[in-house]
């Protein structure tokens, strides 16, 4: 039952006082009361899975509990049943529990012990609801892990595939050297092979688990690592990086490998978005993070900068608008950063193209 | 300058062998065994004492690592590992590089470059060792001294291993020692603070 809806009980006691009586009690507690008189009224509706308790007297016109009892039980599997019922008849009430009911209540009704007891029944269908979300929550992690460890078997599969496709193109290659258009398909091949081959390296890279090699680094030399690891890219394009320092001291305890992937993801993203000339902008300062020394890295560039819905979506796995890509660059940077324990966002970029703040401790 | 090498290869698919033999002609060198298995790349070596090997690191039975690893201590000759995997750097001083698949025909030959570099460098301290054991053990000081050199200049391993050399000049002193003076050093200056 959610928490939103009320606690419904449904009253089945034909006489008129009773009813009454037992109304004025249920609704101290706020508890939407609903009634019938006689078992077929009380059969007369279909909304069982809205009541949460029903209050059931042992003797009705039409019938007696132990009758009504396995029909409720079918309809209302989640309702607490209890049984209303004089002295006399303790043994009929007991007989009713081994049949299914949940509680007995004496007449006269003793109020307090009315509520106390429908209080257990609301504390018990709550931590059962509880109950059901968290399994279903652990099922679907348990989903989502195999789908992670099928997207990485995946992976691993096609790499050992694309590596001999890629050996039989250079073959092949060699072999029509003589043949322009040939050289020129094959070209194409290579293009479209290299996407899947990037593709695959992402997922896979997003899907494996994240284990940092720390060790004292300086910052700039990491990023600088990634804008070599880009001379191909740039081949051809009138690029430029800048970086604005201080002359602070960028000595930081990292993962050198894992943040170059960081910082050349972003270096990618301007260099796909913006037109030349571009101009990549790497500022540094010190600053804190939970009380502790870190840097802050703000990336820059001179492009078109981030739309309202990318500022919002672009850390998000498979968010892209590029028209090749897979979306998961930013998402594996901001899965490294946090794993250093810092921080990543998108800065303000004061008009001039986009910006990544990154905040990093400096754990020395 | 290319000297022409004698290679053998390793790798559980077929595609592969016959890509590594093709291209590796076609660089100027002699592709003298190919194994599908670590145990059949040991003998191959073994069998024709190549200058360089190059092998995938996942192969059924042995894998290719383990065998590389063999083979590079028996044989002091450098080993070229294939990965699925980016891997971040090599561990041991005979492990060159990690080739990630799928391998392009210029990525496989700069890592050949890198061999006969490594087998030049090698070539002078066998020369200045009095045996195979202090050769090794002169290796694993001198690689471990350019790089430190590389770490703090920013110059690459044949200008690391050019600095060595001329510092060796100067001195009048050898390849291991003036590495050990450089490892010093650094030590000191970590002390140091500086």
């Amino acid at each position: 039952m959610p928490e939103e809806s009320p606690f419904r009980v449904l009253v089945v006691e034909d006489d008129a006082d009773t009813r009454a009586n037992l109304r004025d009690i249920l609704e101290l507690d706020a508890y939407e009361v609903h009634t019938a008189g006689t078992i077929a009224e009380a059969l007369n509706r279909d909304n069982w899975n809205a009541y949460s308790a029903i209050l059931l007297d042992r003797r009705l016109p039409d019938g007696t509990a132990e009758e009504l009892l396995p029909k409720l039980r079918a309809l209302a599997p989640e309702a607490a049943i209890m049984i209303v019922t004089g002295y006399a008849d303790l043994q009929g009430a007991i007989q009713a529990l081994r049949q299914g009911a949940t509680d007995y209540i004496l007449k006269p009704v003793n109020a307090d012990a009315l509520r106390a007891s429908l209080a257990r029944v609301a504390e018990r269908q709550q931590l059962k609801q509880a109950m059901k979300d968290a399994q279903e929550k652990a099922l679907q992690a348990e989903r989502l892990a195999a789908i992670g460890q099928m997207v990485t078997g995946l992976a691993h599969e096609s790499g050992n595939a694309l590596a001999r496709s890629q050996a039989c193109l250079e073959m092949l290659a060699l072999e029509v050297e003589h043949l322009p258009e040939a050289k020129e398909l094959i070209a194409r091949i290579q293009k479209a092979q290299d996407h899947l081959g990037q593709l695959y390296e992402e997922v896979r890279s997003y899907a494996a688990p994240l284990k940092l090699e720390r060790d004292v680094w300086d910052l700039a030399g990491i990023w600088r690592q990634a804008w070599s690891n880009l001379a191909l890219a740039r081949q051809g394009r009138n690029v430029t990086l800048r970086e604005i320092t201080d002359n602070l001291d960028l000595s930081c305890s990292v993962d050198q490998f894992r943040l170059e992937q960081v910082f050349r993801n972003l270096m990618e993203n301007s260099l796909a978005a913006c037109a030349d000339p571009v101009v990549i902008e790497i500022q540094c300062s010190e600053t804190q993070l939970t009380e502790q020394p870190a840097i802050q890295v703000c990336v820059r560039d001179n492009g078109p900068g981030l739309n309202a819905e990318q500022r919002q979506r672009v850390f998000e796995p498979f968010y892209t608008t590029k028209t090749k890509g897979t979306g998961l660059g930013m998402a594996i940077a901001a899965r490294i950063v946090e794993a250093h324990g810092g921080r990543i966002a998108v800065g303000p970029g004061n008009g001039r193209g986009a910006e990544i703040v990154i905040t990093l401790p400096r754990g020395l | 300058m290319t000297i022409p090498l004698r290679i053998v290869v390793a790798d559980d698919e077929e595609d592969m062998r016959d890509y590594f033999r093709r291209i590796l002609s076609r660089l100027g060198h002699e592709v003298v065994g190919a194994a599908a298995t670590g145990r059949e790349l040991i003998e191959l070596c073994r069998q024709h004492a190549p200058d360089l090997v190059i092998t995938d690191i996942r192969m059924p039975g042995m894998d290719g690592a383990a065998a590389a690893e063999k083979i590079v201590r028996e044989c002091c000759i450098p080993a070229i590992l294939v990965s699925a995997y980016p891997t971040p750097s090599p561990e041991t001083h005979h492990i060159l590089r990690y080739l990630i698949k799928p391998i392009r025909q210029a990525e496989l030959k700069a890592a050949i470059d890198s061999a006969i570099e490594w087998i030049e460098q090698f070539q002078m301290i066998r020369g200045q060792a009095d045996n195979p054991q202090q050769a090794s053990e002169n290796l694993k000081v001198i690689t471990q001294a350019k790089a430190l050199i590389m770490k703090v200049t920013g110059v690459d391993d044949h200008s690391a291993f050019q600095r060595l050399r001329d510092l060796a000049l100067a001195k009048n002193g050898k390849l291991a020692e003036m590495a050990q003076g450089v490892l010093t050093a650094g030590e000191g200056f970590n002390s140091l603070e500086v």
